[in-house]
């Protein structure tokens, strides 16, 4: 039996009704992730733990205990994601034999809820990058062309998810990077709101934007995922428990959705008319749409850059070689540590380390830096003002289909394919992305859903009634050489 | 905003980065680009105090068992069983 094809929640209850095994899942799983192994999406596998998890899960399923609706499903965690005694290296040489010696809350609540960390995902070196080419460990490719690239930076757990690497998986969300790589790979990934779920154990970034969410291919696997990890932790004093996620509506009859003129403009021509034939199936459950604009995206991709790269400068900084991680040769300290970080570091990590502590630097914090924090809050104030009138707000998650494998002229246009996503973070509101058609030449596309500040349960109703009515995310990738 | 070599170069430094002569070319390009953004705000007064999260519950400040010594060594490069042994900082 092909198991990799099932939900999260379908295997959930298959366990529940004894119907299959915890360790048959585990074992059928990891079979797929080496038929799949030219994606490149795992860094680490935990599959002789997994098994050993298995046995104790099911057992304690046996004698009746109710641990959650995905107790015994496995699941894939992002490498930048803290997991006790299994490696964690943020696709970075940096940290390429870091085993941490405890969990993230998110990694933590999951286990207790009986899911199965089964491997870590490949990604974007340190969360920085558009397009899972940044890893020390390689490119993560596109389950549905190879010569393509999966989107970034949790490019490996939209990538294991679409071809059945993974039924579902946690990634993480700082400018656009579950929603990015989920758009590319035609799987659906939700980007909570800003502490709707605590970053305690996940590697800092950009500390005010960063959030942990989950990818799946069913919109209703993202809410139970999210059901386990979401929450107020003492670790995290930005983590809050918010408004609840409850249940469903039947119909969209009067809900107000308004459609980012900016965002469909910008877009290449073929992915706008996919994403407006995917309005038009709202329209059809009774919703009224509206045209509205935001204004020039630019500036908000300047800000979100300057925000994360000066955030990333002073959270990076604890990377110096001498207590843990990559470490460099010299007598000197300074020598040492400037070496250690020099060949820790990839390329993009290091031009980002530059630019923060550039835009942080007497003379430029002025110009740069507390420019940047206007423009968000302009735009925090903006949507704020957006959400009193409208529901919901949707736009394509990305401008193009997943470019090809180092497609990218320069930096400047990757960075600028950042603005549809960027908002999102930068005022904190949750944003989802579902695959909502396919390309001529069969590349998925995203529609990307914006609620309002902890308003996830609208994104679930629009995107459950949406999968309701069509079917590209039961489409998983063959991946073909 | 004009952003020189120089600039580049004082930006390493405090950085602990070096980065090469090609690296440091594409940087400037980059950050150029990316400030040009906020030179349009140039004349905008700035009201700096923005946040959207208030703290549900702060921790109580009080003595707890802490993350186990052994494994927290166990990733250092050169400990003496007790401490991680580093460079001499201090002449």
């Amino acid at each position: 039996m092909d198991l990799y094809k099932y939900s999260a929640l379908e295997l959930g209850q298959m366990i529940r009704e004894k119907r299959i095994s915890v360790k048959e899942v585990v074992e059928c799983i990891d079979i797929r992730i080496k038929r799949i192994n030219d994606v490149n999406g795992y860094i680490t596998l935990n599959f002789d733990e997994a098994i050993n998890k298995a046995e104790k899960i099911q057992s304690r399923i046996c004698n009746g205990e109710t641990l959650s609706p995905l107790a015994g499903v496995p699941i894939a965690v992002k490498d930048n994601i803290l997991t006790e005694g299994i490696k964690t290296t943020c696709g970075s040489r940096m940290l390429q034999d870091f085993i941490p010696a405890y969990s993230a809350t998110a990694a933590k609540r999951l286990e207790d809820a009986g899911m199965i960390i089964l491997g870590k995902t490949n990604m974007d070196e340190f969360a920085m990058g558009s397009t899972g080419e940044t890893s020390f460990f390689g490119a993560v490719r596109n389950p549905w062309d190879l010569k393509r690239v999966a989107g970034g930076s949790s490019s490996g757990s939209a990538a294991a998810v679409a071809c059945g690497g993974a039924v579902c998986s946690v990634g993480s969300d700082t400018g656009g990077s579950i929603r990015l790589p989920a758009a590319y790979c035609g799987v659906t990934g939700v980007k909570p709101s800003y502490g709707r779920v605590s970053r305690c154990g996940l590697v800092a970034h950009c500390s005010s934007m960063d959030q942990i969410g989950p990818i799946g291919r069913d919109v209703l696997d993202c809410k139970a995922v999210l059901d386990i990890i979401k929450g107020s932790d003492k670790f995290d004093f930005t983590s809050v428990n918010g408004k609840e996620l409850s249940g469903y509506i039947e119909t969209f009859k009067g809900v107000k959705i308004g459609v980012i003129k900016e965002y469909f403009e910008k877009a290449d021509l073929e992915v706008s008319k996919i994403v407006m034939e995917a309005v038009a199936v709202f329209k059809k459950l009774g919703a009224e749409i509206h045209e509205i604009s935001v204004g020039k995206t630019e500036e908000a991709v300047s800000a979100y850059y300057i925000l994360a790269c000066a955030e990333a400068s002073s959270n990076l900084s604890r990377f110096d070689g001498l207590k843990y991680g990559c470490c460099g040769e010299d007598e000197n300290v300074e020598e040492k540590i400037t070496n250690s970080r020099t060949e820790g570091f990839g390329v993009e990590v290091k031009r980002r380390i530059i630019m923060g502590n550039f835009v942080l630097s007497s003379g430029y914090y002025d110009d740069c830096y507390r420019k940047a924090v206007e423009i968000r809050r302009r735009l925090t104030e903006q949507y704020r003002e957006m959400f009193k009138e409208f529901d919901l707000v949707l736009s394509p998650s990305a401008l193009t289909v997943a470019p090809s494998v180092g497609g990218y002229k320069n930096k400047r246009d990757m960075y600028m394919n950042d603005s549809q996503t960027v908002s999102a973070n930068l005022t904190g509101v949750p944003a989802m992305s579902i695959p909502c058609g396919t390309s001529k030449n069969g590349l998925p596309v995203g529609l990307q859903l914006i609620a309002d500040y902890m308003n996830e349960e609208m994104l679930f109703y629009a995107g459950a009634l949406f999968q309701r009515e069509t079917d590209f995310h039961k489409k998983i990738a063959e991946v073909n050489r | 905003m004009n952003i020189s070599m120089e600039d580049i170069k004082k930006t390493e430094k405090i950085s602990y980065i070096r980065l090469n002569c090609k690296e440091r070319n594409e940087l400037a390009e980059d950050m150029k680009f990316l400030v040009k953004g906020m030179e349009r705000l140039k004349d905008t007064a700035v009201n700096i105090t923005c946040g959207q999260v208030e703290a549900e519950s702060l921790r109580e400040d009080k003595v707890s068992e802490s993350t186990d010594k052994t494994k927290i060594l166990s990733n250092a490069p050169e400990t003496d069983g007790t401490y991680i042994i580093v460079p001499k900082t201090v002449e």
